[in-house]
C-alpha cells in the first residue's frame, strides 16, 4: 500500500500499514467484537435447537401462536434501517454531513419503529396471559427476542451519539462505519431470528 | 395452495424484476447527466466498483417473502428448516458482503467472519445426533440410564 495513494479510502487508512490484520485496527477490533456477539447468539440459539428437538410438537404448536406477520413487517424496517445506514455511511464517507446526520436519524427512527412493534407484540402475548414461564417455547422466544432487543437499544444510543457530532461537524465516516457494522449484525441476527421463530 | 405457489412465484419474480430493473432505476435517479458526471466526481473513489446498495435491498426484501412463501409449504420440517435457513444464509451474505463492505476488503478479515460462523454451526447444527434418535423426550416419559448408550 504507497502513502501516496489518491484513493481516498486508502489515504483514511494510510497511517494502519498493511499488517497482518489486514485492515485498520479498531475496524479489527469491531469485527473481533461482532465475533463474540455472534458466539452469545450461538448459545441461546443452540439452547432452542436442544429445547426444540426435545419436543417438537409443542415447539410448532406454540410458533403458530405467533403473529407472523407482525414479525414480517418487523423484518421489513430492520432491512430498511440496514440500508439508510449504509447511506449514512457512504455521505459520512464523503464528508458530506448533512446528509449523514439525516439518514443516521432515519435509521434511529426505524429502529425506534422495530422496538414499537416488538413492544406491542409483548403486549398482545402478555394481553392473553403468555409470559416465558408458559412454556418452554415461549422461554426461548422472549429470551431470544429480548436480548435481540437489547442489543438493538445498545446500537440506538451511539447512534444519537454519531448524530450529535453529525451536527457539530465531527463526524468520521470511520467512526460511522463501525456502528454501520454493528447494526448490520444486530439485523443479520433477526434475520435468522425470524424465520426460526415464526415461521418453522 | 394456490396461493401460496402464487407468493412465492411473486416472490421470485420480484428478485428477477429488482436485478434486471435496479440498475436502469438507479441511473435514471441521476436525472441530468452532467450532475450524474459531478456527483460522481465528489463521490468517494474507494479503488471499486460502488455496489447498486438500492439492488441488493430490494433483493433482501425480495427473499423475505420467498421465504414466508416457502414456509406455507409444508415439506416435512427437516427440509423446510433446511431451506429457510439456506435462504437466511444467504440473505446473510448479501448483507456481509455489500452493507459490511466484507468483499472489499482485505482477505485476513474475512477469516474473522469464517471462524466464528463456523463455530455457530458446527456448536448448534452438532447438538442434533444427541437428540434427534428422540427416544428420551418428554413425550416418552423414559429417563436415560446411566449408561445410556446401551438402552
Amino acid at each position: 500500500m504507497s502513502s501516496t495513494s489518491s484513493n481516498a479510502y486508502e489515504t483514511e487508512y494510510a497511517e494502519y500499514p498493511a499488517t497482518q490484520l489486514g485492515t485498520s485496527p479498531i475496524k479489527f477490533g469491531v469485527w473481533l467484537f461482532l465475533a463474540s456477539e455472534v458466539m452469545f447468539f450461538t448459545g441461546l440459539l443452540g439452547s432452542y435447537v436442544v429445547l426444540r428437538f426435545a419436543q417438537p410438537a409443542v415447539f410448532h404448536e406454540d410458533a403458530a401462536k405467533l403473529n407472523w406477520m407482525l414479525a414480517a413487517l418487523n423484518t421489513a424496517i430492520l432491512i430498511s434501517s440496514s440500508f439508510t445506514m449504509v447511506l449514512a455511511v457512504k455521505h459520512a464517507h464523503a464528508q458530506k454531513l448533512e446528509d449523514a446526520g439525516k439518514f443516521l436519524i432515519i435509521t434511529f427512527l426505524l429502529g425506534c419503529a422495530f422496538l414499537g412493534l416488538k413492544a406491542i407484540e409483548y403486549g398482545m402475548k402478555i394481553e392473553h396471559g403468555i409470559v416465558p414461564s408458559t412454556s418452554l417455547f415461549f422461554a426461548s422466544y422472549f429470551t431470544l427476542t429480548g436480548c435481540h432487543a437489547l442489543h438493538i437499544i445498545g446500537g440506538l444510543i451511539p447512534m444519537l451519539l454519531l448524530f450529535r457530532k453529525a451536527r457539530n461537524g465531527t463526524l468520521t465516516g470511520e467512526g460511522t462505519e463501525l456502528l454501520g457494522l454493528y447494526w448490520h449484525f444486530v439485523d443479520l441476527v433477526w434475520i435468522f431470528l425470524f424465520p426460526l421463530l415464526y415461521l418453522l | 395452495m394456490v396461493w401460496v405457489v402464487s407468493v412465492v412465484g411473486i416472490g421470485i419474480g420480484i428478485v428477477a424484476l429488482c436485478a434486471a430493473l435496479s440498475n436502469a432505476f438507479f441511473d435514471a435517479l441521476a436525472a441530468d447527466a452532467k450532475a450524474a458526471a459531478e456527483k460522481r466526481a465528489q463521490e468517494v473513489d474507494d479503488g471499486h466498483p460502488k455496489p447498486n446498495y438500492v439492488g441488493i435491498f430490494s433483493t433482501l426484501l425480495a427473499l423475505t417473502i420467498v421465504t414466508i412463501g416457502i414456509s406455507r409449504i409444508n415439506l416435512g420440517s427437516a427440509n423446510n428448516t433446511a431451506i429457510a435457513m439456506l435462504v437466511a444464509t444467504f440473505k446473510a451474505s448479501l448483507v456481509m458482503l455489500y452493507f459490511m463492505h466484507l468483499k472489499f476488503e482485505k482477505r485476513m478479515l474475512l477469516t474473522v467472519v469464517v471462524i466464528p460462523a463456523f463455530f455457530l454451526a458446527a456448536l448448534v447444527i452438532g447438538l442434533s445426533p444427541d437428540l434427534v434418535t428422540n427416544k428420551y423426550n418428554a413425550d416418552n416419559g423414559e429417563r436415560p440410564g446411566f449408561w445410556a448408550a446401551d438402552k
